[in-house]
């Protein structure tokens, strides 16, 4: 998986996640304290910088 | 002869998926604002964001692990994560609901149509009760604003009433009493509230501006 492609895969579970928690939070099934959200959030950045480290493994075309 | 002629053919239809999932949103966000505005509907506006997200983080992903290009989805994801957690951080610091539309709101309710909440993002509230005939039990009333003015007035006579305010910057005037300045939490009750047969009980919060309740 190319790195582009796997960070993308990585924020859109990223964004699914943080989604749910934020709807959750919405319909007031627990209360998000601020001093909880926004560590978490830098934990989400820095896992969706991480995911995009790497060579692309796929990029080399045969015909070139 | 410059092509090559083995230049493997792209069969592939390009699905514009960021641009699919982009538009809709801006539709569904738009909607909602216009029911808001015209006043038929009140949006949650932190639960339809929360769940446009999850929409987008679906789509991200589907799309990334096919191979498809979803430009923008990753923009417009992030700039959501920090709406929603500046909207988290606001509606936990003020207390005050982030529901209800924008603009001037007037509210003349009959007895049949007082509704328990009212709720205004930014913009006046005016909530003018003397049309409600008030039943013989306690009538709880909720009213929100979260920037601007919130004013409640029209109590007919021969109802008690107690009001619950709350203001995080701004002014408070309850009954000819002002309070102004930061995190102001005022109860203010009848005397004879427990004993009267006609109770109305006002929970009355404003993030940054003013509340005022009178006769």
């Amino acid at each position: 998986m190319r790195a582009q492609q796997r960070r993308a895969v990585v924020s859109g579970v990223l964004f699914i996640a943080l989604g749910i928690m934020f709807l959750l939070e919405a319909l007031d099934v627990y209360e998000l304290a601020p001093a909880t959200l926004w560590p978490l959030l830098l934990v989400a950045l820095g896992i969706g910088v991480l995911s995009g480290i790497g060579g692309d493994e796929d990029d080399q075309s045969p015909l070139t | 002869m410059s092509e090559n002629l083995f230049s493997p053919i792209d069969s592939k239809p390009k699905i514009p998926v960021g641009q699919i999932v982009l538009g809709s949103v801006l539709i569904v966000i738009g909607l909602g604002w216009l029911l808001s505005a015209l006043d038929i509907a009140s949006i949650p506006w932190r639960a339809l964001l929360a769940a446009v997200l999850i929409v987008i983080g679906i789509a991200l992903a589907a799309a990334a692990s096919r191979g498809v290009d979803a430009d923008g989805l990753i923009s417009a994801g992030t700039t959501l994560v920090v709406v929603l957690a500046l909207l988290s951080t606001a509606a936990a610091a003020f207390s005050v609901p982030l529901a209800g539309g924008v603009g001037e709101r007037e509210y003349n309710p009959t007895t049949t149509g007082l509704r328990e909440e009212y709720r205004l993002i930014a913009g006046e509230l005016d909530i003018d009760l003397s049309g409600v005939d008030f039943p013989e039990r306690e009538t709880r009333l909720e009213a929100s604003v979260m920037f601007g003015k919130l004013v409640i007035d029209g109590i007919p006579a021969g109802v008690a009433v107690s009001v619950e305010s709350s203001v995080a910057a701004g002014e408070m005037i309850v009954f000819g009493s002002v309070w102004d300045g930061v995190s102001l939490d005022e109860q203010t009750t009848d005397a004879n509230y427990n004993q009267a047969a006609r109770r109305l009980f006002i929970d009355a919060s404003v993030g940054f501006g003013q509340i005022e309740v009178r006769r």
